[in-house]
């Protein structure tokens, strides 16, 4: 500290007796000081460099008595009337003097734009090691300070201020980051900024999510984080979405993130229902996907943490990264009412060309004499124009059955205000998605939010609550993916779906059987009513104390539940009309629940001194999910219309039972050092507990280290490079762990088989015992380079993670004949790598008071590698994995083309040699279908209120074309792809499609689906989103009494550029429900 | 350390409500009975053809002489290729097959029958009668498994580690298993049918019981030509004429017949009421279709003699005729539909094959006359009335034929007896080394609208063991069965 001294006393002589040997110069001074008077001013600082004094003089002028002491001293001193003053040789002594005399005491307050205080915010001294914190209420004070001294104000989510000292220092307002490097990141347990993280943290705001009309927030992700991908399984509302930070990790088990709204853990999948309404596409587990029961306009911002020092602390959760939703909270000020109107439409995109009468004529006739038949009714009534075919017809089934624009609604309405202690928000919204499929079909969400921050008046208590709550109804088909996969392949000939009196046709055959593509009219199907009703209730409460100052006691509560009813009903006019008598109506009921608490008590320390800045959180955990479910199936209804309750059911069986409880519990702790803004180094470590594992496996420590250098404030680089506004260099290392793999599968039980037999329950045996189950762990090593050119206007990132999962939890396969399952449970030593090249530029391009552009480009190159695998080649993996290669891979035969002589399909044998019958052990090639980069390009304009929007996204990658789909080409009543018709037809003809036959035996050989021609690129550039909205001027808007008010068009999934053979290469299945193109127009308004 | 002490307890979360651990689950008779008798719901709700265990019988007949395989039938319709591939005798590993369904309850049982050794609180005579049950079970699958791929692994632990490790074991290995635990089972399983309970009597024959194990018993000795003991097992169980008596032919295939020696009662989900054999095998008007896709062969219709009831439309055949074609199929069960009142059960081993192993192990044996008595015991019950058109019809085999001679007829007899039970004929032909004879002849006439020819390779009378157990286990690995 430096404090001045003063010396003081008065009247005395000037002539001085003094005899010391080795004396410190401070008593000297100070017998000079007695003897003569004169005051002597100093600082203990200054005499830290001063030499001891040998002297011996009588009587002597003082004058004279100085210049002896000060002779060998790094110190030179002025005398002044009756005050002798040191300073450092070097410097003018007269300015050092005025400052002396100038310190003064600064006392101010922090608070944000809205005036509300803010308390922990850093005042640093510029150039000094002066710190402090400000205190609950935003005040700070800091002594002795010069009045050139500058002040640097800064605050997580905030821009940086500087300021001048000044004794008469009031409120100090920071406004809102709108430095990227400023702007709030949320963490595990806390907040940061990327320009003090060491992590790998990637966060996108609302105003992104906003401009977006999808009902999945997920869905607003894609193309704006590197290391996350995004993958819609299929189109339909509600549908299944595989999200993976910085690739797969894990070979079989589960590789979904941590996903924690508000401080609440959300489940990744939904419990498995066994039936598929309204998420066509995928079966079983995971259908649909849980974060479509939370409403994208509630959400304020969705942080990605990817690498182990932002992880590490989830433990056992985190292995495959976090993604943390925070919803809006209110702000102080007058109550503000805003509305978000918006009405569009979603219509089917990506057709894929199918033959036409003519063309499809030409396949079959030439297919049934290339396979010498003779023509009759059985085999080719579509050609006779027998039970409605029509030659005469040319119908475009794609459009016919599934070119249906469907409505797209958004309504949001939020209330939000209050003052210094209390502020809120209160939302409601309702969300309707239609379909494109003909009939009546929906997805409505209707959702409420609220969000309550309140604080005591000395701000040391504070508390905040809120919730989120969805009621989903969809009633979108299940067997959607029978028409959408059937109606495209329809002959272009074929019948008409509707009878002229409006009744379905079924274009029966002499024999009374359905003469379409597979046995019935595609639209039967459709009167199946499927009802799946959803219902997501997230709550949470934060309480917290200061004890005294720095340190905080706090507990996080959350409470979250996702419960689904659903039926599927299979009415008898859903079958062919042969069929009818033979089967018996059915109504399939599911309703699933899944309950979780949590309670995170924490001890936050936080303080600041001149040897840095050190945070400290300690806090455990306790959680519990319980998950119940049950289903069953009703028959023997006397009608289709009496299908929706079990009431009219003469038969209900039990057709499977949920329940499973999750206990997890926890203990944590992270501490954070920053040493002026310029070395950071943070360390966490958790020992996690699960009751998935049996208890000598069931505990386990994660930790990690992380460090940041900020190089950009070493003076040197500061001076040497004035274009470099900002440069940080960070590196974190650590382990985070994984126990996907459900509940209570360690030990072998007996369940429920659903069936009585002679009046007994039965019980069958559900699974093997696997007493060795334990945690699989991956290890993460991550490092990053931010930098900021010109002031920040360019922000160049990059990180380079390289993530290690081992131990890996596998179904393993055995043989049937071991245990009758065919698979067990188990950890396998073996070695999973995932590396990642991670690139983010964002610029400020122009930046003047009516024009600006901004733009932002990631860039993900990731890699995933097998990197060991004991013994694979005598696992059951052997044909599915191969070392050195990523996981992601397929093992196909690989195709060599149409052989000219015979017009079928030839394959390489392990040797290159051509054979048409090739080795299904060894005559293997892989194919990569994991990515080889991926990102987005992201463009604002705005011009005066008028402002522009766009992202476009893309991905690099192989994937099963619409080859690996399609039938033998030529066979009764099936339309194929355009492109058969380069087809072989004579000896000697060199072409890329083999023969058209009727011959289905041949399948197996000679179809795309078992080789590598089937997997050609699905690299796409998207046209993802764009929004254009104009900003009612303000003077118009008071007018009709608006606070604000603008208009927008939203557009999403615009344009595809691809060379893609098939319908989409993002879904890359024809059978799935395809992706729509969805425009909206709306306005916001403020009141 | 206090808090990690709280957080161990607090992990526990005991066992989910829904299940039972292994231990608890055979410390009590009602559970124990309820995980064995799960056996045998579930065999009743496999599915036909979509099940690969329970449809043996049709598997079998189509890759044999007995059913063909309907023409138009879809193509790549799921689950119809597969059945194409075995009326073609064409298989690949990559075929369904009952493989993986027997071993599921060949574990099952293992597991059983190791829990109940260790068990010390259930009645003696509930663990008897389970232990019995679930060694009898665990033979009947062997016999299939044998039958159908040659040697195959015998595996007795309910620890899958242990099993692991057994590679393919020889066929006699894997009888003579078969015949300890059928000669265990008959020891100690109930004389008379009990009902689920066990310790109380009933009518309904839908439990394995004593005689069941001497019927499997009289079967696995014919097989491994011990003919003596074949005989010996058969003629107990056929002097057991109070409880096992031939019916008229039409009702030797409802529920509980006095010839049912075990049934499967039909439980499954949905198709409760009646048995799927029934639903698979009978045609309506249309003829056969997607649903009913096979119909007896013209092989199988020629194997009766004139007179022969059990050939005869309206007894264990029927007829539609459509687009001009007549269609014959199978009626032994008649019921096709899902919702009539359930009258028939699916009948796994009946007293008529007792007399037919007794005939062979007599014809064997060198006691022709004897033989031919067995014979004509169900010749007698399937003769038709005497009429001018037929005056003799079906006649009696004569006791003076040659061996050779009378082992065709037995053949001849078990096919017209025995066609679409589990797969018979297909047995029958291998182990008689007719096999090729046949299927020479019949293979390449196996032709539907939409495939070409096949000729017979004799490899092809071993199915294929699965390419996903060959992936999955090393000792299976160069040890598929020829031709595949």
């Amino acid at each position: 500290m430096a404090t001045f001294m003063q010396l003081s006393a008065a009247g005395f002589a000037q002539k001085v007796n003094i005899s010391t040997s080795r004396a410190p110069l401070k008593t000297i001074l100070n017998r000079l000081s007695q003897q003569t008077g004169y005051d002597f001013v100093y600082t203990e600082q200054l005499l830290k460099a001063a030499v001891p004094v040998t002297i011996n003089v009588k009587n002597t002028d003082l004058s004279e008595v100085l210049e002896q002491v000060f002779k060998d001293q790094p110190l030179s001193y002025v005398l002044d009337a009756k005050t002798v003053i040191i300073k450092a040789r070097e410097q003018s002594f007269f300015d050092r003097m005025l400052n002396k005399f100038q310190q003064i005491d600064v006392n101010g307050k922090v608070v944000d734009e809205n005036g509300r205080p803010i308390p922990g915010a850093t005042i640093k001294v510029k150039g000094k090691s002066k710190t402090v914190i400000s205190g609950l209420n935003g005040e700070f004070s800091l002594k002795n300070l010069e009045e050139t001294d500058i002040i640097q104000v800064s605050y997580l989510g905030f821009d940086q201020r500087e300021i001048k000292a000044s004794a008469s220092l009031e409120n100090i307002t920071l406004k809102a980051a709108t430095n990227k490097l400023d702007e709030v990141q949320i963490q595990a347990y806390g907040t940061t900024s990327k320009r003090l993280s060491t992590s790998n943290i990637s966060t996108v705001k609302a105003e992104d999510i906003e401009r977006q009309p999808v009902a999945n927030p997920l869905l607003a992700l894609m193309g704006r984080v590197p290391g996350l991908q995004i993958s819609p399984n299929n189109g339909s509302p509600n549908g299944g979405i595989t999200v993976r930070v910085q690739g797969q990790n894990s070979i079989a088990s589960g590789n979904d993130p941590f996903y924690v709204i508000d401080g609440v853990p959300y489940p990744p999948q939904l419990l498995e229902t066994g039936l598929n309404g309204g998420n066509i596409g995928v079966s079983g587990k995971g259908a649909g996907n849980p974060l479509s029961f939370i409403n994208p306009a509630d959400i304020e911002s969705i942080d990605v943490l990817k690498d182990a020092d932002a992880t590490a602390i989830y433990g056992s959760r985190a292995a495959n990264g976090a993604i943390l939703i925070t919803t809006k909270r209110g702000k102080a000020g007058e109550m503000k009412i805003d509305f978000s109107l918006q009405n569009g439409f979603s219509s089917f995109i990506n057709k894929f060309n199918k033959l036409n009468t003519e063309q499809y004529l030409e396949m079959r006739r030439e297919a049934l004499k290339n396979t010498n038949s003779v023509v009759t009714e059985a085999n080719a009534y579509d050609i006779l124009n027998l039970y409605g075919y029509d030659n005469s017809r040319n119908i475009d089934w794609q459009k016919e059955v599934l070119d249906k624009n469907s409505l797209f609604s958004n309504y949001q309405m939020s209330i939000s205000g209050g003052n210094n202690n209390t502020q809120y928000v209160i939302g409601g919204g309702y969300i309707h998605q239609g379909s494109f499929l003909p009939g009546n079909f929906k997805n409505n969400k209707g959702s409420a939010h609220f969000n309550i921050n309140s604080a005591s008046n000395n701000r040391k208590f504070q508390m905040q609550f809120g919730g989120s709550y969805m009621n989903d109804i969809n009633t979108l088909p299940s067997s959607t993916i029978f028409v959408a996969a059937t109606a495209p392949s329809l002959s272009p000939n074929a019948p008409a779906l509707y009878n002229a009196d409006g009744s379905l046709n079924f274009a029966l055959d002499a024999d009374g059987l359905s003469s379409y593509l597979y046995g019935n009219n595609p639209l039967a199907t459709l009167s199946a009513i499927n009802i799946n009703k959803t219902r997501s209730l997230v709550a949470h409460a934060n309480l917290s104390y200061e004890i005294f100052k720095g340190l905080q006691i706090k507990t996080n509560f959350g409470y979250n539940e996702l419960s689904s009813d659903e039926l599927v009903t299979t009415p008898l006019s859903s079958y062919q009309p042969y069929v009818r008598p033979l089967v018996s109506r059915s109504t399939e009921f599911a309703n699933n629940d899944i309950r979780s608490w949590i309670i995170e008590p924490q001890l936050a320390y936080r303080t600041s001194h001149n040897w840095g800045e050190l945070s400290i959180l300690l806090g455990a955990t306790a959680q519990q999910n319980e998950s119940t479910g049950e289903r069953l199936i009703a028959s023997g209804y006397a009608s289709d219309d009496l299908m929706q309750t079990v009431s009219g059911a003469t038969t209900i069986v039990n057709s499977g039972s949920i329940a499973s409880a999750y206990k997890y519990s926890a203990v944590f702790g992270r501490a954070t050092y920053n040493f002026k803004n310029k070395y950071l180094v943070n360390y966490t470590i958790r020992r996690d507990g699960t009751s998935r594992f049996s208890p000598e496996y069931r505990f386990h420590n994660f930790q990690s280290i992380g460090a940041g250098w900020i190089f950009t404030e070493e003076s040197l680089i500061k001076q040497s490079l004035p274009w470099l506004s900002f440069g940080k260099l960070s590196a974190s290392y650590g382990s985070t762990g994984s126990d996907q793999i459900g509940d209570n599968l360690y030990f072998a039980t007996y369940g429920s088989s659903a069936r009585t037999y002679q009046n007994i329950p039965t019980l069958s045996l559900s699974r093997i015992e696997a007493p060795d189950l334990h945690w699989e762990e991956t290890t993460k090593l991550n490092f990053g380079l931010k930098t900021g050119f010109f002031k920040d206007r360019l922000l160049f990132e990059v990180n380079y993670a390289n993530n290690r999962s081992s131990d890996q939890l596998v179904s393993y396969f055995i043989p049937y004949y071991a245990s009758g399952f065919g698979t067990v449970n188990s950890n396998f030593p073996a070695v999973v790598r995932n590396t990642s090249w991670e690139f983010t530029i964002n610029t400020t391009n122009i930046r003047s008071t009516n024009l600006s552009w901004t733009s932002s480009f990631n860039l993900t190159i990731p890699k995933n590698t097998l990197v060991s695998f004991p013994d694979l080649a005598r696992s059951s993996y052997a044909s599915r994995l191969v070392i050195g290669e990523p996981v992601n891979i397929s093992r196909q035969f690989h195709m060599l083309g149409v052989d000219p002589a015979t017009g079928q399909y030839v394959y390489a044998d392990s040797n290159g040699n051509p054979t048409m019958n090739p080795n299904s052990l060894t005559d293997y090639v892989s194919v990569d279908l994991s990515p080889k980069f991926y990102g987005g390009f992201q463009n604002t304009f705005s011009y005066k209120n008028l402002s522009l929007d766009f992202l476009f996204q893309f991905m690099n990658k192989k994937a099963k074309n619409e080859y690996f789909t399609t039938s033998i080409a030529g066979s009764l009543a099936n339309n194929q792809p355009e492109f058969v018709t380069n087809r072989w037809q004579n000896p000697g003809d060199i072409a890329e499609r083999m023969l058209y036959t009727t011959n289905s035996s041949v399948s197996f050989n000679n179809s795309f689906l078992y080789n590598d021609a089937g997997f050609t690129s699905a690299s796409y550039i998207k046209l993802r989103n764009a929004s254009l909205s104009w900003k009612i001027p303000e003077m118009w808007a008071k007018k009709i009494r608006l606070r604000n008010a603008s208009v927008f068009v939203l557009g999403q999934n615009l344009l595809t550029f691809s060379s893609y053979y098939g319908r989409d290469p993002e879904f890359t299945s024809n059978t799935s429900y395809p992706a729509s193109r969805t425009v909206t127009f709306g306005a916001r308004l403020g009141l | 350390m206090l808090l990690f002490t709280a957080c161990k307890k607090y992990t526990d979360t005991g066992l989910p409500v829904n299940l039972l651990t292994d231990e608890a689950t055979f410390a009590n008779d009602a559970t124990a009975i309820s995980a064995i008798t799960s056996s045998y719901s579930t065999m009743s709700n496999m599915n036909i053809p979509a099940d690969p265990f329970k449809s043996i019988g049709l598997r079998a007949g189509l890759s044999a002489d007995e059913l063909s395989f309907f023409a138009n039938y879809p193509p790549s319709t799921s689950g119809y290729d597969d059945l194409l591939k075995y009326y073609q005798n064409s298989l690949t590993p990559v075929n369904a097959t009952p493989w993986a369904q027997s071993y599921s309850f060949i574990f099952n049982a293992n597991v059983a029958i190791n829990s109940l050794n260790q068990s010390n609180t259930l009645s003696p005579r509930v663990k008897e009668q389970l232990l019995g049950e679930m060694k009898f079970t665990r033979a009947f699958m062997y016999f299939y498994l044998v039958n159908l791929y040659g040697d195959v692994p015998l595996t007795l632990s309910a620890d899958y580690t242990v099993n692991q490790k057994i590679g393919r074991t020889p066929k006699a290995q894997v009888y003579e298993q078969m015949i300890r635990d059928l000669t265990e089972a008959q020891a100690v399983l109930s004389e008379g049918y009990v009902d689920g309970t066990l310790l109380a009597s009933t009518t309904e024959r839908v439990r394995p019981n004593k005689w069941a194990a001497t019927a499997m018993l009289a079967r696995c000795y014919l097989y491994t030509g011990d003919y003596a003991k074949a005989e010996a097992q058969a003629t107990t169980l056929i002097n057991n004429n109070s409880l096992y008596r031939l019916t008229a032919l039409n009702d030797a295939f409802l529920k509980n017949s006095q010839e049912t020696i075990w049934s499967i009662q039909p439980v499954g989900t949905l198709t409760s009421a009646n048995t799927a054999e029934g639903r698979v095998f009978t045609l309506t008007a249309a003829g056969p279709n997607t649903t009913t896709p096979v119909y007896l062969s013209s092989q199988q219709m020629a194997a009766f003699s004139a007179g022969d009831l059990r050939g005869t439309v309206g007894y264990w055949v029927g007829a539609v005729t459509t687009a001009g074609t007549t269609y014959y199929y199978p009626t032994k069960y008649k019921i096709g539909s899902t919702s009539t009142a359930t009258a028939e059960y699916s009948i796994m081993l009946r007293l008529a094959e007792q007399y037919l192993i007794r005939a062979e192990a007599r014809a064997q044996l060198g006691k022709g006359a004897a033989a031919a008595e067995d014979l004509n015991i169900l010749r007698t019950r399937a003769r038709a009335t005497r009429t001018t058109a037929n005056p003799n019809p079906l006649p009696a085999i004569a006791a003076t034929l040659s061996q050779a001679e009378l082992m065709t007829a037995i053949l001849k007899e078990r096919q017209a007896e025995l066609f679409t039970e589990w797969g018979h004929r297909w047995l029958d032909l291998k182990r008689t080394g007719t096999i090729d004879a046949v299927m020479s002849v019949v293979t390449p006439l196996k032709v539907i609208t939409s495939s070409t020819s096949n000729n017979w390779n004799s490899a092809y009378s071993l199915y294929a063991i699965p390419q996903a157990e060959m992936d999955r286990s090393p000792l299976l690995r160069g040890q598929q069965n020829p031709g595949y």
